[in-house]
């Protein structure tokens, strides 16, 4: 079984780039001061595809006379930041939610009323959303 | 022909040793013999240096056919020795018993990765043009939606997180967790059909940028039967 996750939301990733864990407790990076990842560590690629979501795939399959549905899929490019600590330890940053054309941008003022409109049509927290394993015991046993 | 068969002829001997005596029962330890010698040899080579398998699904699609196909892989990178990002690999399936899976590495211990619900078509909630737009064509109050803020986790120590090629068809890190290395069976070299159509694994699948605009492949258009649809 996987060890718990620990999720933060993008614009904390500055923060906690500054913090790796050594045998479950919690160190701080050698990065020096002033590190900037968009500065000091080198921006790679890695090309993945997003293709006919299965529901989309299931309507078209309906519509063709063959019982065959064209699936398309589109190259989704996940970018990656490789940097270095002081003592020579490399680790990587996937940053495809943090800069480049799919980065995430706070929307000014509407932040407050969204999570306020989320939770009023019953939606779960993005926390609980996360975790398919929480959804499932969620099942069962009713939060309070 | 006749000079080389004249030269390399054994030259006569003039008192011949006599003929071994092969007993049925020495005839059956050196059959066995051998046979335990052949099965150690390939159990050798399978265990620790090269090994093919056959697999199918639609997780990797682009990548890897979703059909059947057969996959080299690298007995020599298990349980995650030299394993790097983007490198297809192969690991116990944590979901069903003494099966393989075949996904990408996103992320090694200490790294950070895009934390993404089961089964999500993009990274991020990142809109994808023909794939999510569709969705908001279809129910008119959600084309104002702000996007939630996207969520990132530090890979745990001994883990990684994988992710299969087909985002929306992949069961993957998203779903289990981050995977153990123990369970890592090998790193796939090449991919096939088993005849003559094969695809390597073996540069460095994570490249760098190649500048604005610059998208390493194009888009991906196929027929696929329905049944080929349930994730992998």
């Amino acid at each position: 079984m996987a060890p718990p996750e620990h999720p933060f939301p993008v614009s904390a990733l500055d923060q906690r780039l500054h913090y790796r864990t050594v045998e479950f407790k919690e160190k701080s990076r050698k990065l020096g001061g002033g590190f900037d990842l968009q500065r000091d560590c080198e921006l790679l690629e890695l090309v993945q595809y997003s293709c006919t979501t299965p529901e989309q795939q299931y309507q078209r399959t309906l519509a063709s006379p063959t019982g065959t549905a064209r699936m398309e899929c589109f190259p989704f490019v996940r970018l990656f930041r490789k940097c270095q600590e002081k003592n020579g330890k490399v680790f990587h940053v996937e940053t495809t939610a943090w800069e480049g054309e799919h980065a995430w941008k706070p929307s000014a003022g509407t932040t407050n009323n969204d999570t306020t409109t989320a939770t009023a049509t019953g939606g779960i927290e993005p926390t609980a959303e996360a975790n398919a394993f929480a959804n499932y015991g969620n099942y069962f046993w009713a939060r309070k | 022909m006749s000079l080389l068969r004249r030269l390399f002829r054994a030259a006569p001997n003039p008192n011949p040793a006599p003929r071994p005596v092969r007993t049925p029962v020495s005839f059956a330890i050196h059959v066995g013999a051998t046979f335990i010698a052949i099965y150690s040899l390939s159990a050798l080579i399978a265990h620790n240096w090269i090994w093919y398998t056959a697999n199918a699904g639609p997780s990797m699609y682009p990548t890897i056919a979703s059909g059947l196909s057969y996959t080299i892989y690298s007995r020599r990178h298990k349980r995650g020795r030299n394993i790097q990002i983007g490198d297809v690999i192969l690991f116990e399936n944590p979901i069903f018993l003494r099966g393989k899976a075949c996904k990408r590495v996103i992320g090694m211990p200490g790294d950070y990765v895009v934390r993404d619900p089961s089964q999500s078509p993009t990274v991020g909630g990142a809109p994808v043009p023909g794939i999510t737009e569709v969705d908001d064509n279809d129910n008119d109050n959600d084309n104002g939606r702000v996007r939630e803020e996207p969520t990132l986790v530090q890979v745990p120590e001994g883990h990684v997180w994988v992710a299969g090629d087909s985002l929306s068809y992949s069961r993957d890190s998203r779903f289990y967790g981050p995977v153990p290395m123990a369970l890592i069976a090998g790193k796939a070299l090449y991919n096939g059909d088993g005849w003559f159509s094969w695809t390597s694994f073996r540069t460095p699948q994570l490249t760098p940028v190649r500048g604005p605009g610059g998208i390493a492949k194009g888009r991906v258009k196929g027929d696929l039967p329905l049944e080929d649809t349930t994730p992998g």
